[in-house]
């Protein structure tokens, strides 16, 4: 039963990678463009995050220390600052456009303006982090991040070719606007791989007390939680393409592919996809404050832990609260999420690197890992997504110029 | 340049060690200290990229063999003025782990 | 002991396991007749200012000093070594010094237990 509730960990970090407002986004745009042509990227995506959220899990789970723990002590201060400012920027960026990506949600659902949402919306995150603990957290968001499951059951109603589907799971070019077609698989990709996904879980599996007996509970959680997100997004890709292709809807905006479970569920379809839109842009947006928190405090040693008090460990809780502070500016301002998102994404994807390439090292620190240091697959398969990596962080800002339109 | 008394292990580290000519003989990477008499004292500096790997625990793994060290003792290297440590021996006499 | 893989960066924790943060600086003293001696670790913002890029410590030093109360460095010897791992731990006790934490504890007592449900 225990093992059970880990899952809620894995739903939950995958919630943040696959179901926020980035992610779905480009998942439906992907969809109504390219019809199945882009679910190799989600499956690559996940690929790459279950073997890095392992080995983070890992980690946690043998030396009791994160990965920012691990970054600091073998890297240094001097080393470690870039990650740091890198990370911050990054979660910040992407914590406005969940924010802005609930109180869109909201207008949705309410017809009230988002501007209107943003600042209920923090509050609303900031309260959930203040008085909750983080078993609560994870498995509320994980409960009712089954809404999501909405877009699998559409897909199933729709009836797609799924051996059409299928084939699209390997990797392949597109000869229908190449420059756009690259730019969503990098855009796919960067909102797949995120850095506060990988952050995130190994400060988890700290907070869960992870002991060396889970090592392979956290397989399963790596591969399971991972897989939920992954299914609903290429699910929500599948709708897409069945829905929007054929009606000629580009999915610009959120506002555009809205009505789309309307279709397979004529009654509840409209709802199914606020609530959806709005749970797992929440789920990413705690997510993403809690990484915040977990990477300034563990970075500069100071206590952290969501399941604290906030009085206990006051800096921690000003550094969540300072960022749910800034966070909503953007919603405020009516900056569209979607667009904001891409944005923040293509910086997502240069930071990639920095934070991951650690790992390299870090997995084959016996004073951390005694006896479970990464093998030779593991070894490959870092190496692998860290060069991946860095071919995104290079591609990234030239295919916005080019195929961002 | 004076002499200075107190001096940080994060001002030394990297710094390229030279011989009496110029001869670059290696970065301090690492410095080992043993406790004696209740005090902890200074007894070795580690030279050379070998010693940087071993800090980050990649060549055991990575390379399957042991990494090269230069090791000096703690009367082999003038550490007063920490941007420009001196070697105080000849270079032969330092030893290889 | 190897200072710079076992000491320099690690995370310190007191004897109840509180985080007192990490060495972020590790002073030697010169002597005339004998090794140099391991003396002290610091902790701090500013000692580890001078080990970042300029932009980035002439930022910390501001910070160090505008924000109250001021944030100081503190050292602490090597004989309070209680044990060292992956963390060190030494025989001191943040609870009971009120030289420690100083930051941590007056946004304790001074902010967060005057928001909503901060409070013990």
């Amino acid at each position: 039963m225990k093992n059970l509730t880990k899952v809620g960990l894995g739903v939950l970090t995958s919630i943040g990678g696959f179901l926020e407002v980035g992610s779905l986004g480009t998942a439906l745009q992907a969809g109504a463009r390219y019809r199945y042509g882009l679910l190799w990227a989600l499956a690559l995506g996940t690929i790459c995050v279950a073997f890095l959220t392992e080995m983070t899990g890992r980690l946690a789970a043998v030396s009791r220390h994160t990965m920012v723990d691990a970054m600091r002590k073998r890297f240094g201060v001097s080393f470690q600052i870039w990650p740091l400012m890198t990370q911050v920027v990054v979660d910040l960026l992407v914590l406005a456009s969940e924010i802005g990506g609930a109180s869109l949600a909201l207008q949705l659902g309410t017809g009230v303006p988002m501007a209107v949402w943003a600042v209920p919306v923090a509050l609303l995150v900031w309260a959930l982090l203040w008085f909750g603990t983080f078993e609560s957290i994870e498995h509320g968001v994980a409960a009712l991040g089954l809404v999501t499951l909405s877009f699998v059951a559409a897909a199933v109603v729709l009836g797609p070719d799924w051996r059409d589907a299928a084939r699209n799971l390997l990797p392949h070019t597109s000869n229908q606007h190449p420059a756009q077609y690259a730019y969503l698989a990098v855009g796919i990709l960067g909102a797949t791989i995120s850095p506060y996904l990988i952050t995130f879980y190994s400060s988890g599996g700290v907070e869960e007390r992870w002991k060396p007996k889970d090592l392979m509970p956290n397989r399963v959680v790596a591969a399971v939680g991972m897989s939920f997100g992954s299914v609903v997004a290429m699910a929500a890709m599948i709708v897409a393409a069945l829905v929007l292709a054929p009606r000629g809807v580009r999915a610009d905006t959120y506002q555009q592919s809205a009505f789309i479970l309307t279709i397979p569920f004529p009654r509840w379809g409209w709802t199914l996809f606020w609530t959806s839109l709005f749970i797992g842009c929440v789920g990413a947006a705690l997510e993403l404050s809690l990484d915040v928190a977990y990477t300034v405090s563990q970075s500069f040693g100071w206590d952290w832990g969501e399941s604290q008090r906030p009085h206990e460990e006051a800096r921690f809780a000003i550094v969540y609260s300072l960022m749910l502070l800034v966070a909503p500016i953007p919603a405020l301002a009516g900056l569209d999420p979607l667009k904001f998102t891409m944005f923040s994404m293509a910086v997502t994807v240069v930071a990639l690197p920095i934070v991951i390439g650690p790992l390299l090292v870090i997995m084959n620190d016996t004073q951390y890992l005694g006896s479970h240091t990464n093998g030779i697959v593991g070894n490959v398969a870092v190496a692998a997504i860290v060069a991946l990596a860095f071919v995104l962080a290079v591609v990234a800002i030239p295919l916005q110029i080019a195929g961002g339109g | 340049m004076r002499r200075r008394r107190v001096v940080r292990v994060e001002e030394l580290l990297g710094r390229r060690v030279h011989a009496d000519g110029g001869l670059a003989i290696g970065r301090i990477e690492e410095i080992r200290v043993r406790r004696r008499r209740g005090r902890y004292e200074v007894t070795e500096y580690l030279l050379g990229s070998g010693a940087l790997f071993e800090r980050l625990a990649i060549v055991r793994r990575w390379l399957r063999r042991p990494s090269k060290k230069v090791v000096a003792r703690w009367d082999q290297i003038d550490i007063s003025q920490p941007d420009a440590p001196r070697l105080l021996c000849a270079p032969e006499e330092l030893t290889h782990e | 002991m190897d200072l710079v893989r076992d000491v320099l960066d690690v995370r310190l924790v007191d004897r109840n396991g509180q985080g007192l943060g990490r060495v972020d600086s590790i002073v030697l003293r010169l002597r005339d007749n004998g090794p140099p001696q391991f003396v002290a670790m610091e902790v701090g913002l500013t000692a580890a200012a001078r080990r970042l890029p300029k932009p980035i410590e002439f930022l910390a030093r501001w910070l160090a000093r505008t924000l109250r109360p001021r944030l100081q460095t503190v050292r602490y010897g090597p004989t309070l070594f209680r044990d060292i791992g992956v963390d060190i731990e030494l025989d001191v006790s943040a609870a009971d010094d009120p030289r420690l934490l100083r930051f941590e504890k007056w946004l304790s007592r001074h902010v967060v237990s005057r928001m909503p449900g901060g409070s013990a």
